[in-house]
């Protein structure tokens, strides 16, 4: 399996917002903002260079041990493909501009399976998502 | 987040996220943005998607950067002091950019539109158009596109659209030295390609919104096959057989509700 990488903040990985209903192609081109359930992640570092200072690697082995799923970039790629062969115009019109975008920085997704429970009040997922995200990720 | 800063935005006309070196130039500060990667503000029009289509996400971006009076930085959502542009410094410290530069002069020209008239600063716009430079194809869309959304209407608007609509399947060229990113340079310039496009496109699609004109809501749907396959050139020429059907029924709009070529006003000097 290869490496996947992601660039972000020095300090931390930004957390997905789990009460976000974006497609991947509505995630690709933040549709519908900029934190979705997702995480994005590239088979090519140099590809994503511009988007933060730091390097993160992400460690796949427990990704999977942790039942989240990810999206791996061939898949990300025949889903959009798919989109834009049989879903509505809107969909459609965001998958053709998330195509390019994904192949051209190598892209896949990490599609988070973490339950907050009802402990967590809605004010406060971005919060707990952020401690529970970074142990899937080291320093690149 | 690149999507979120100067470089996806109209109001930096000639850079892109794929091409564009140095410093850019916000119309709506009247500002240099030395670092258009990573600045941004309240105020973001995206060029990569229509207005209307990215709402919820540009309305969330500026409620993130409502306290902020100017451009900010992406990240630490600080204020950017404002750079005004000086030609005279350009040439001193050997840094003139006959990009940045002619979107200063239109800034000025912008500036003075209460006595130019909407007519002057659409005659500008005008000087843009019919170049195969993408830099230059990107300033002509974002032009258009951000004097259309202040005009808030289509009518003053639509045969500037009607040169967008001709050119939309026009290859637009990025000189290698402009073309930002990773990979080989054939890769590169695609992107520049799809970017160019894209913004047409969703500049066709904010007039539609605007005239509330059916046949250019969706103008790829006929394409998606050819986007799925990464073929521009497939995208070009199946989107050229509709070029003279987009374009008669803006016409035919423009005669309908009586804007077609009116009779020029006393002031307008024509």
């Amino acid at each position: 399996m290869p490496d996947l990488f992601r660039r972000d903040q020095e300090s931390d990985v930004s957390p997905p917002n789990l009460a976000d209903t974006s497609s991947f192609a509505e995630h690709i081109v933040h549709r519908r903002g900029k934190r979705t359930r997702f995480t994005s992640v590239s088979l090519d570092p140099m590809s994503i260079r511009d988007f933060g200072d730091r390097l993160w690697k992400l460690v796949q082995p427990r990704v999977w041990d942790d039942g989240h799923v990810q999206v791996s970039h061939d898949d990300l790629v025949k889903a959009l493909r798919a989109e834009l062969q049989s879903g509505d115009e809107d969909a459609k019109e965001i998958a053709a501009r998330a195509l390019p975008r994904a192949i051209a920085r190598r892209e896949a997704l990490v599609d988070w399976r973490l339950n907050p429970g009802s402990s967590v009040e809605r004010k406060d997922l971005l919060s707990w998502a952020l401690t529970k995200v970074r142990q899937y990720f080291v320093k690149g | 987040m690149d999507l979120f800063s100067c470089r996806n935005c109209v109001q930096n006309p000639m850079q892109g996220t794929t091409f564009g070196h140095g410093h850019g130039y916000c119309l709506h500060w009247g500002s240099v943005i030395r670092e258009p990667g990573t600045t941004t503000c309240k105020y973001l029009h995206r060029k990569d998607l229509p207005n209307h289509i990215v709402d919820e996400g540009t309305r969330e971006h500026a409620a993130q950067f409502a306290h902020v009076a100017g451009p900010a930085d992406l990240i630490t959502e600080k204020q950017i002091l404002r750079k005004r542009y000086s030609e005279k410094y350009a040439w001193d410290s050997h840094h003139f950019d006959p990009s940045l530069h002619a979107m200063a002069m239109y800034h000025r020209a912008d500036e003075s539109a209460e006595t130019a008239g909407n007519e002057g600063k659409a005659r500008f716009i005008q000087a843009f158009v019919g170049s195969n430079d993408g830099r230059r194809a990107l300033a002509y869309a974002s032009l258009v596109r951000r004097y259309m959304h202040h005009c808030d209407s289509w009518t003053s608007s639509y045969r500037l659209v009607l040169a967008i609509v001709e050119e939309t399947v026009s290859e637009a060229v990025v000189p290698v030295a402009e073309l930002l990113g990773a990979g080989s340079e054939e890769d590169r310039r695609a992107a520049a390609g799809w970017e160019v496009l894209y913004c047409r496109i969703s500049g066709l699609q904010e007039f539609a919104w605007h005239a509330s004109l059916e046949v250019l809501r969706h103008p790829l749907s006929s394409v998606y096959g050819s986007i799925a396959d990464m073929d521009m050139n497939g995208v070009r020429s199946s989107l050229a057989t509709l070029k003279s059907s987009w374009r008669d029924q803006i016409i035919a709009k423009a005669k309908a509700e009586g804007e077609y070529f009116p009779p020029p006003s006393p002031s307008s000097g024509e």
